[in-house]
């Protein structure tokens, strides 16, 4: 999980120019770290190239609220064994 | 008019000199003094067949529309231009979706356009065909849905079961996607199963015959994404017309882009050509208030749509506005297949009639996306007879697959003053291109007179197109298109690139946006006084 934590925020911090402390699990995406729906498929497409997943625009991205969410959910991506042949 | 045996070398230079082309906003202008800026409710970027669409849907719906492109006349990829009176069409040689009541027809239906759009359809026995260079095989598809799928279980009994499978799904896929039918579009991104497998791992699923496979996967062709990549889902959006209503459309894109002008100006849309937007100004609270133009003017909206390619639409926006995130995003998308085109007459012949075949060297189609490999590429011809000026002709185009690293080493070279190196290129994939039809067509031999040919750097010209591809970007599993609002908040995109390449998929982009934008229940009841 520590590795996800790491990986994910350097995602947020990379591609979305936030601060490493405003990346606390408890943060909300929409309101604490201030991304819109929007920005949530280029956060989509950003978490696919860095994890090697394939996400599919379904009803858990879009329960997603915090992020420990986004961590809980590449988890679970990754205990499911998505990974994708086509990102590299 | 030069025989037969004109040397090719004058054939393959990359000036065209054809009858209708002005290169466009390269041309300095005289009027680019600064103007009192104009209000209208909405700028539509890019005149192509989506852009088009796009701006008489909102006129028709009362709002003030710009449309603005970047050449001298309308029409973008469905632009035909003329050579001594011998057509040729840049992106539009045929399309699906005429079948009675298909998506294209209704969306044409109600541009007010459908009297004026004339299909040609392949269907005189074997005039839509499939030839496989390495083994001598043909297979013929006839029209309709239903007559290609029995055709092709008769080619390939041992796999019946397989060829209902495929064509069960591509059916059961387009009957479920909403945005198929005009009065249930939905901006959301569509989802069913298939929409996160590829056709190559479909196809993988029902069958090891390999050339099955590449039969039913060769209308690839016409979306220009690799098996591997493209969904299934997707795969069938496109095919789902193909096998039901293919045809030529008589005097090609032409017909679109001469009846949609006409529409245009009856619902005073303003089209301003040689335009394109320098700089978006007065941003505030991510929303663009005025857009600068290349001729100096500037206009003032309350939204902009951009129905060109993503890396142009990246270019135009405010980078300081942009997360990284989002041009990341817009970086990685991958340009589609082009096409090494010729376009030819058959003399000394007899009228030919409307034919349409695909020349694959290979049952490997996604070996074309390969640049390195030695075969020769997969190849669509398309003849027909064309009364131009009172004479008939009989008119061949070839497209041949071409990739962008086919001419990157010369991508820097200007129009006109190409290396020697360029135009031998161009003379090889000429006489290539001619040996293989002459082959597969013996009664051809020594008759097609090459009027003209353009590599993907010839269309980059002359189409201001990024890379000169033919249908915007790559489409790829768990790709999100540039579709919709941008993070500019009175800013989207529509376009080929959006939902699907090709006619009926941009100017479905823009039914959907234009829903968006109008309003959904104005919207269904625009669409409903429409089509009754």
């Amino acid at each position: 999980m520590d590795e996800i934590i790491k990986m994910t925020n350097e995602v947020f911090v990379d591609s979305f120019e936030m601060e490493e402390e405003q990346l606390t699990e408890d943060a909300t995406i929409f309101d604490d770290l201030g991304l819109d729906s929007l920005d949530m498929v280029d956060m989509v497409v950003a978490l696919q190239k860095k994890f090697n997943v394939k996400i599919r625009d379904d009803e858990r991205v879009r329960n997603i609220r915090t992020l420990g969410d986004v961590y809980r959910y590449i988890e679970l991506l990754r205990d499911e064994g998505v990974t994708s042949d086509t990102s590299a | 008019m030069s025989g037969p045996s004109a040397p090719l070398r004058d054939l393959v230079k990359d000036e065209i000199k054809t009858d209708n082309f002005n290169p466009g906003y390269e041309r300095p202008r005289e009027e680019s003094s600064r103007k009192c800026m104009k209000k209208v409710d909405n700028i539509v970027v890019g005149s192509g067949i989506s852009g088009m669409t796009l701006a008489l849907l909102l006129a028709k719906n009362g709002q003030s529309v710009v449309l603005l492109e970047k050449a001298a006349t309308i029409g973008g990829s469905m632009v035909r231009f003329y050579k001594g009176g011998i057509p040729f069409d840049t992106g539009f040689h045929f399309t699906g979706g005429f079948e009675k009541d298909g998506l294209l027809i209704e969306m044409l239906r109600v541009l007010n356009i459908d009297q004026q759009i004339e299909p040609i359809f392949f269907d005189t026995p074997n005039s839509n065909s499939i030839v496989f260079e390495q083994n001598q095989q043909t297979y013929t598809l006839p029209l309709g849905y239903d007559e290609c799928r029995n055709a092709i279980v008769n080619y390939f009994p041992g796999d019946k079961e397989a060829v209902n499978k495929y064509f069960d799904a591509v059916k059961r896929i387009c009957d479920n996607t909403a945005s198929m039918n005009l009065r249930n579009l939905t901006v959301s991104r569509e989802s069913c199963p298939e929409d996160y497998i590829t056709v190559a791992d479909f196809l993988d699923e029902i069958t090891d015959n390999t050339q099955l496979k590449a039969v039913l996967s060769v209308y690839g062709l016409c979306y220009g994404s690799p098996s591997k990549e493209m969904t299934f889902a997707g795969h069938s959006r496109v095919c789902y017309g193909l096998y039901n209503g293919i045809a030529r459309v008589k005097d090609g894109g032409d017909a679109f882009v001469r009846s949609l002008k006409a529409e245009l100006e009856k619902y005073g849309v303003e089209i301003l050509t040689n335009r394109f937007i320098e700089s978006c100004e007065d941003i505030e609270d991510k929303r663009v208030g005025s857009f600068l133009l290349n001729s100096g003017e500037r206009i003032s909206t309350d939204k902009c749509i951009f129905t060109i390619h993503p890396a142009e639409i990246l270019k135009t926006l405010p980078q300081d506005e942009l997360r990284k995130g989002f041009c990341e995003r817009v970086n990685g998308y991958q340009p589609s297949i082009g096409f090494f085109t010729l376009y030819a007459t058959i003399d000394d012949m007899g009228p030919v009639d409307s034919s349409l075949v695909a020349l694959c060297c290979t049952d490997n189609i996604d070996g074309a996306y390969d640049p390195s490999s030695q075969d020769a590429r997969p190849l669509i011809f398309v003849t027909g007879n064309e009364d131009i000026k009172g004479k008939e002709h009989n008119v061949l185009h070839v497209f041949e697959v071409a990739l962008v690293e086919d001419t990157q080493e010369w991508e820097n070279s200007k129009r006109g003053s190409r290396p020697a190196a360029y135009i031998d290129y161009k003379e090889r994939r000429v006489a290539s291109i001619i040996k293989r039809i002459e082959n597969v067509n013996p009664a051809y031999k020594g008759k097609i007179n090459v009027v003209a040919s353009a590599s993907m750097l010839t269309f980059k010209d002359y189409l201001h197109s990024p890379y000169g591809c033919a249908y915007g970007i790559r489409q790829k599993v768990s790709q999100f298109n540039l579709f919709g609002k941008l993070p500019l908040r009175n800013i989207y995109a529509a376009g080929q690139s959006a939902v699907l390449p090709g006619v009926a998929g941009a100017m479905m982009s823009s039914f959907i946006i234009a829903r968006g934008l109008i309003g959904k229940d104005l919207y269904n009841e625009f669409i409903q006084n429409q089509l009754g």
